[in-house]
């Protein structure tokens, strides 16, 4: 099989059908992982909202909670730490609080 | 609308699938498609969602890229409001979009799918069963 060239790859993973994980990871030539986003989407009346998303865009790891705001949150203490090992720790921590997010969210909107 | 039911047990099946999905795309990304929607099911859901009449549909949107849902109904000779509520369920995942022109609506599959299913037993056992991308990914 033909092997494409480098860039992002995105990947969207329906956890039921108003709720998304959706993933992008970025490689260099070798194959090494450059850089990485997890987001989460809901669908809240009929429209998807993104709820929470962390990446390494714009040079620095940073997370939103946009339930709040859009600032992004640096994470200066994961700096150091290998890609690999700082993707699995928030997905981790996607998967522990999601159903939190959306909750946050929610009655966020309903205070707006 | 297709519902697809899922307990704390699954959810956590289904993020436990995703790293094993992404332990696999590291080891060799390039081997993967750009974009894709990757579906956890276990075999419950797996039945519930991708009925053989909606994979049937799928792969004649693919391969033979019909004008219309009427087309589309004609090809896979079923009744076309059949096929429509089929397309609202597959329209809701994101796999199939239908592009409106004037009165008539060209359905379209969005982007590479593949599913992972998800054996019910404690040692999480997946493969990529399906990509009708025809990428030919293992796992």
């Amino acid at each position: 099989m033909q092997r494409r060239k480098t860039g992002p790859q995105k990947y969207t993973f329906p956890l039921d059908h108003e709720n998304r994980v959706i993933i992008t990871r970025v490689y260099d030539e070798k194959d090494k992982l450059t850089g990485f986003a997890i987001n989460y989407t809901g669908k809240i009346k009929d429209k998807w909202h993104e709820i929470y998303r962390v990446d390494t865009a714009h040079g620095f790891l940073h997370e939103q909670k946009l339930w709040k705001t859009r600032d992004p949150i640096p994470l200066p203490e994961f700096e150091k730490m290998a890609l690999y090992d700082v993707f699995n720790i928030f997905l981790e921590k996607l998967k522990n609080n999601w159903k939190l997010y959306r909750e946050l969210y929610m009655k966020n909107m309903k205070q707006d | 609308m297709s519902k697809i039911k899922s307990g704390i047990r699954n959810y956590e099946e289904k993020f436990e699938a995703i790293k094993y999905f992404i332990d696999r795309l590291d080891k060799d990304p390039k081997k993967f498609p750009k974009e894709a929607i990757v579906f956890t099911l276990d075999d419950e859901e797996l039945s519930t969602l991708f009925t053989k009449e909606r994979l049937k549909l799928i792969n004649i949107i693919k391969k033979k890229k019909p004008k219309s849902v009427r087309e589309l109904a004609k090809l896979a000779e079923r009744e076309e409001s059949a096929v429509s509520r089929d397309l609202r369920i597959l329209e809701d995942f994101d796999i199939v979009e239908l592009i409106k022109n004037g009165k008539i609506s060209r359905p379209v599959v969005k982007q590479a799918l593949m599913i992972i299913t998800i054996a019910r037993i404690d040692k999480l056992n997946s493969k990529i069963s399906e990509d009708l991308n025809k990428e030919e990914v293992e796992v």
